[in-house]
């Protein structure tokens, strides 16, 4: 796959749920320009256009990153500092997607200036509508400023 | 006394820590005003407890040279020896020339000190011995002479009864002492179980504390993969279906139901070992206003039922707000569910304010309940009621239970089957 068309970047380290997800995702069409990172570090350097994706354009900004918090290497927490500290990526919309019900993260993610902040229901049902909506209003209803 | 043999004196105790020495020093003073005798208390270090009217012959003289206090020592040594053997007390010639007597303080089997008397003469002084005495050491003689005349003449006749006085109260002292004792070792003895005690609650609180985080995060981390369980079996339901036949179709139904269930137990702990990690936040609530913001959220999820809620005064209260609309919210949830849905619901709150703590009450009118099983109500995942009779969690007293507990208040309960069922709590009221 191209790595300079992304749509959505999905940094997810258990591979169930990123399988659920991009099922979800791809039921409602949502699925094509879908890059899936395992861990922080990775997500990291395909954003910044390092390490393995040193020759992608970083330019090409993804239209949502959907992150999860407990990563291995980087934190989610860390990737979203990084992200909204810096002035290249930081109108990058992120979603927090994240098993965890804890206020101490939550707070920390709209201190760091999460875009939304999202429990994964464990019913599939509910969180493949989730992950559905947000893909649609994501990449169809939210407007981004033009690159 | 069989008791004061057995009881020792444990170290680091003093002779001082045993009695009252301000009532001492007083009663020294009276007896040498009584008597113009000098007396004194001394413990076996050589601590002065308490002295009056001692002879200037003595503290000026006799201890100011070298060779006339070893003399002291040695004479007080000597005197000391003699107690040990037992006597009530010791009539001595001291190697300067002048008198006293001892009695010994035994405590507990253990000789810690000496009511001392003496500093006085049994007749006249022989002078020449103590002009000698002046010479041999350089003291000024007329001075010298001159304290001598101080020194009192005491009888014979008088000094049996005067020893007799202060052997009594060596006596008198040891048999306090021991009392003293005992109540100094029965403190040390308490003061030492109260810090074996502090130090288990402690241990207790942290292997409680890091049990709570295991189960949090276990709890936690368990609904991963019951995410995929529901997830996937949910896939193969609806895209391999037509591999399947129909047991194969309901068995992955139980599957799924069974992951639901899983997920609302697991839910269920969170949400109860939750109200463990919140912080507490305390102010004045106005509780008939949360009863009614509760209830209305509680009927917003349940249009079809007819539900009355009256809501007596209630005394605000001392608490978190979010917790306490926590745990009224539960009550009142719980008091809807077991209230027949087929007529309208009664329930009734109410409460009051009472010298200590503000009590309050949730009573419905439904199934209510046996009052043999009404220790189980609290208890996580305890159902007085089989499942399935009743949907949703078996923890929503158990949580009201535990912030009641975090309140430093008190949840119990009154039923009776068919006839309804009141769950009452007491929270402390402010500053208590």
């Amino acid at each position: 796959m191209d790595d300079n068309i992304v749509e959505i970047l999905m940094v997810e380290d258990t591979e169930a749920d990123a399988e659920l997800a991009m099922r979800a995702l791809r039921k409602r069409g949502f699925a094509n320009h879908l890059v899936w990172v395992k861990d922080g570090a990775e997500a990291l350097d395909f954003i910044f256009a390092g390490g393995a994706y040193a020759r992608r354009n970083m330019e090409n900004r993804p239209k949502v990153v959907l992150l999860d918090l407990r990563l291995p290497k980087v934190s989610g927490i860390e990737v979203l500092r990084r992200l909204k500290e810096d002035a290249r990526t930081k109108s990058i919309p992120v979603v927090v997607l994240t098993s965890s019900k804890e206020e101490v993260d939550l707070e920390e993610c709209y201190k760091l200036g999460v875009n939304s902040y999202i429990s994964k229901p464990v019913e599939f049902d509910e969180f493949a509508k989730v992950v559905g909506e947000l893909g649609l209003y994501w990449l169809l209803v939210n407007k981004l400023p033009n690159s | 006394m069989r008791d004061e043999e057995k009881l020792q004196v444990p170290d680091g105790v003093r002779f001082v820590d045993l009695v009252d020495v301000a009532g001492l020093q007083a009663l020294m003073e009276s007896f040498n005003k009584l008597t113009g005798i000098a007396n004194g208390i001394i413990d076996l270090d050589g601590v002065v407890i308490a002295h009056a009217g001692w002879q200037t012959l003595c503290t000026r003289f006799h201890r100011c040279n070298q060779a006339t206090l070893r003399r002291c020592i040695e004479s007080d040594t000597s005197l000391a020896g003699s107690m040990t053997r037992g006597e009530h007390f010791a009539l001595y010639r001291c190697l300067n020339g002048l008198v006293d007597t001892a009695s010994p303080v035994i405590v507990g089997g253990r000789h810690m000190a000496n009511v001392l008397t003496g500093q006085f003469f049994v007749e006249p002084p022989d002078l020449e011995f103590f002009r000698r005495q002046a010479a041999e050491f350089g003291f000024d003689e007329q001075a010298y002479l001159a304290a001598v005349a101080e020194v009192p003449i005491v009888s014979r006749e008088r000094v049996e009864p005067i020893t007799g006085i202060y052997a009594q109260l060596a006596q008198v002292l040891a048999s306090n002492g021991m009392d003293r004792l005992r109540q100094l070792v029965a403190e040390r003895e308490l003061a030492a179980a109260n810090r074996g005690l502090e130090s288990r609650t402690r241990e207790l609180e942290a292997a409680n504390k890091e049990l709570e985080e295991f189960s949090y995060s276990m709890s936690h981390d368990m609904r991963t993969p019951l995410r995929a369980i529901d997830g996937f079996a949910k896939i193969l339901a609806e895209e391999h279906a037509a591999q399947l036949d129909e047991e194969g179709r309901r068995l992955l139904g139980v599957v799924r139901s069974n992951a639901l269930r899983m997920g609302c137990l697991i839910d269920d702990i969170l949400r109860f070992l939750r109200v463990g990690r919140h912080h507490l936040v305390c102010g004045e609530v106005d509780m008939e206003r949360l009863v009614y913001e509760a209830f209305e959220d509680l009927r917003a999820g349940l249009p079809y039922r007819r539900i009355r809620l009256e809501v007596g005064p209630l005394p605000p209260a001392w608490g978190d707000h979010t917790l306490l609309r926590r745990a009224l919210q539960n009550l009142l949830a719980n008091a809807i569910k077991f209230s027949s849905a087929a007529t309208e619901a009664l329930i009734e709150v109410g409460g009051a304010a009472q010298a200590e703590e503000n009590a309050y009450y949730v009573r419905d009118h439904g199934i209510g309940f046996d009052m043999r099983y009404v220790d189980k109500l609290f208890r996580v995942f305890e159902r007085v009621h089989p499942t399935g009779q009743f949907e949703g969690s078996a923890v929503g007293l158990a949580v009201v239970k535990r912030i009641i507990g975090r309140h430093g208040g008190r949840v119990w309960a009154e039923g009776e089957v068919d006839a309804g069922a009141t769950f009452h709590f007491a929270l402390p009221r402010k500053g208590d």
